[in-house]
């Protein structure tokens, strides 16, 4: 049942964090305050409370028992007000006076995050970076950009899973160097076969996997890297004003991704450190993971999406380092039209210069 | 007194001996049938002898010649006889007697060129009429004469007549129809032809013809008349042989200069493949009017008609790449291939390093053999030194 709200100990106004200062400001009378102010509102989330707790579900209408599982209500504290969100919603805003809300029950016990990066870029510059994601792109539709009607733009904290690891890796390939040389009656070759053997031991540090179901991994994928450096031991505080999610995937099963990830980084890695062979061909490869430490963090991320032709299209920028990514659609007229008169003109040119080399 | 006489007797017989000397040595002369190098025949004999060839030829047509040398440069003997002949003689039919003193080698021989060679079989007696005489004056002298005697008679019998070179056909001119395939008319309309063509493209166009091939094989044959009749640098000969020595009609093209690139062994294939079946069923006229028609198509800039697909295929190809890459643009979602950001730093320790020599294995390929001197690209070299492309067959 414990909603926080982080409220102005100034004038009682809603508070958020604020990307620029770091610090959370009050966007009523311009007073900002350092998370660590507001650390008493933590306190209570040292608790090693476990997991389920009785959830109100005061509403009337029929939920299916699965959507009822799913779903959690809360009261808002300011207006009192229905506060209805998904079953892993750690913050959001109040639907009806818009404060910005804290779930702290998602966030204790186990499954209090270590680390969080706050956001370093604000609304504007989400925008901003989605301007100049969609510039330079020549097949992108025209009608794409100019109605950029963008559906619902949202400053997430997604939760992640990072992984250090040490891998101890051995590997083992093929090599062959080739020479040549000549007399006057025949050309030779000679190969060389080798045998080539590394072993050694890499480590990795927070090798992040998305832990909610909800956000495409891919996505999340593309917008890194995230720089640890600027994590921070989480505070709820930092949440305000922006949505936050609890993972739904976990730890152990997002580890096979992260030994994936390690493994493909230790192989490349150790063959880069062979040279001079004309080819090379693996012959045995063994990575052996030694897992350290798992930590539960919340990266930032702003998701925007918007709809064109009745096809959705999902963009997020990295909310510490701002990189935008996101599929667009393609024009496939212009694509055509363009590759006729592509065609045509390298059509023209090399049937001009057979004709130029018949005239020398 | 005595003394004084003597002294003045001696320089004047000195002076005599010296003027008669000069009299009676020779400088290297050579005119139109007699070829001295060596300086072995005196200037008033030189002369004489030359008159008397000259009746010769006005008697019989046959140019008879005589070579005395110290050097042939290293060529065989009846090529440089052949070369004095095309180069003075006024008739290309001839008998070459060469006496030639080389360091290496002694030759005296004779050669028979174009419609004298029917009379090879009296080569003894002529060579034994000219070392009946000790002195070089003497021995042509009588070798004239025994040549004279010869040629006057019809060739014998079982001579085999080698149309070689002459064919009568004038330098420069462009039909030579020696096998007289053709009417008067028809030479005419093809012989302007031909020079239309060859002012258009700057070079000779001509055909031959000729009965035999004199032993020599078609392509040697064309390419040799090419040479040696004044064409121009660049050209294009056609020779039809009717009997190539192995009972069997030939044909053969010579290209020289520029025409050698202009009208490759592929084109001059195409050309003839078009006109054989009129040159099998002996429609003389319209096969060379195609084959003309041919050359004037080859000559002139072209480009092979599958061009024009195949350049919009590569263009659609190149297209297509380049519009791929502008798709990819809008690409930016991916999974990441490995976890290189997230290294720690300095963390890498090779444990051990080990590369291990297994074996070695060597192949060996033979490399391809010059075979002798090549005249550029399946080319060949006639006679004369110049290189020619063409190519040649039966029909």
């Amino acid at each position: 049942m414990a909603l926080q709200e982080y409220k102005c100990p100034c004038c009682g106004g809603a508070i958020a964090f604020d990307p620029h200062l770091q610090k959370l400001k009050c966007p009523y009378c311009d007073t900002e305050f350092d998370p660590e102010a507001l650390l008493g509102y933590d306190e209570d989330l040292k608790n090693e409370g476990t997991d389920n707790l009785e959830w109100h579900t005061d509403s009337q209408s029929q939920w299916t028992a699965n959507e009822e599982d799913s779903l959690r209500s809360y009261v808002c504290n300011s207006c009192g007000g229905e506060i209805i969100c998904d079953e892993n919603t750690a913050a959001t805003s109040c639907p009806f006076c818009d404060n910005p809300v804290i779930m702290m029950q998602q966030l204790k016990g186990q499954l209090k995050p270590d680390f969080v990066i706050p956001f370093k870029l604000d609304k504007q510059q989400a925008k901003a970076g989605l301007l100049s994601h969609l510039k330079g792109k020549f097949l992108l539709p025209k009608v794409f950009k100019d109605l950029n009607h963008i559906d619902e733009i949202k400053g997430i904290y997604v939760p992640f899973w990072l992984f250090d690891a040490d891998a101890d890796a051995d590997l083992r390939y093929k090599g062959t160097k080739t020479r040549f040389w000549s007399d006057s009656n025949y050309n030779y070759t000679e190969t060389s076969y080798y045998s080539v053997y590394r072993a050694g031991n890499l480590g990795f540090n927070h090798v992040p996997v998305d832990g909610s179901s909800k956000m495409p991994d891919d996505l999340m994928e593309s917008i890194e890297p995230f720089d640890f450096s600027e994590a921070v031991p989480f505070q709820t505080a930092y949440l305000a004003g922006y949505l936050a999610d609890k993972y739904d995937v976990t730890a152990e099963q997002s580890s096979d991704r992260a030994n994936t990830r390690v493994k493909d980084s230790t192989e490349q890695a150790f063959r880069g450190t062979i040279s001079g062979y004309a080819t090379l061909t693996p012959e045995a490869n063994s990575v052996r993971l030694y897992n350290g430490k798992t930590q539960y963090a919340l990266y930032p991320v702003w998701i925007l999406n918007t709809t064109y032709k009745d096809q959705k299209y999902l963009f997020a920028m990295n909310g510490q380092t701002g990189k935008f990514v996101g599929n667009l659609p393609t024009d496939w007229g212009k694509f055509w039209r363009t590759a006729l008169i592509f065609t045509a003109g390298i059509g023209a040119l090399i049937y001009g210069v057979q004709w130029l080399l018949q005239l020398l | 007194m005595m003394k004084r006489i003597f002294s003045i007797s001696l320089a004047l017989l000195m002076i005599a001996v010296l003027i008669g000397t000069v009299s009676f040595t020779a400088a290297a002369k050579s005119g139109s049938y007699i070829f001295d190098e060596k300086e072995g025949i005196s200037t008033d004999s030189f002369n004489e002898l030359e008159s008397t060839a000259q009746s010769v030829y006005n008697d019989t047509g046959i140019s008879v010649c005589y070579l005395l040398t110290e050097n042939l440069g290293g060529k065989p003997a009846q090529e440089k006889a052949q070369e004095l002949v095309f180069s003075y003689a006024p008739s290309t039919s001839a008998l070459v007697l060469v006496d030639s003193y080389d360091s290496s080698d002694y030759v005296i021989d004779l050669f028979a060129f174009g419609t004298a060679t029917g009379y090879l079989s009296y080569k003894d007696d002529l060579l034994a009429a000219y070392n009946a005489d000790t002195t070089y004056a003497g021995g042509v002298r009588n070798y004239l004469a025994k040549a004279k005697e010869v040629l006057s008679g019809a060739p014998p019998e079982n001579s085999s007549y080698e149309y070689s070179n002459d064919l009568g056909g004038a330098d420069g001119q462009l039909i030579v129809d020696g096998a007289d395939l053709l009417s008067n008319d028809q030479e005419t309309a093809l012989t302007a032809r031909c020079q239309e063509i060859g002012a258009k493209h700057n070079c000779s166009v001509v055909i031959v013809t000729s009965p035999a091939l004199g032993g020599k094989t078609a392509t040697q044959f064309a390419d040799d008349y090419y040479d040696y009749h004044g064409y121009q640098k660049n050209g294009v000969l056609l020779l039809i042989a009717l009997d190539n020595g192995a009972g069997q009609r030939a044909w053969a093209i010579s290209t020289s200069g520029d025409c050698i690139k202009a009208f490759n062994e592929s084109e001059q294939e195409k050309v003839v493949n078009d006109i054989k079946s009129d040159l099998s069923s002996k429609n003389w006229n319209k096969a060379f009017d195609r084959y003309l028609s041919g050359v004037n198509y080859y000559l002139s800039p072209h480009v092979a008609w599958y061009w024009v697909p195949l350049s919009l295929l590569l263009g659609f190809g190149i297209s297509l790449l380049i519009m791929l890459a502008f798709k990819s643009q809008l690409k930016s979602v991916k999974m990441q291939a490995g976890a290189k950001d997230y290294v720690r730093e300095g963390s890498m320790v090779v444990t051990a390093s080990r590369d291990t020599f297994l074996y070695h294995t060597v192949t060996r390929t033979a490399k391809p053999k010059d075979t002798g001197s090549s005249g550029g690209g399946g080319g060949h070299i006639g006679s004369s030194g110049s290189s020619h492309g063409g190519s040649s067959g039966t029909f």
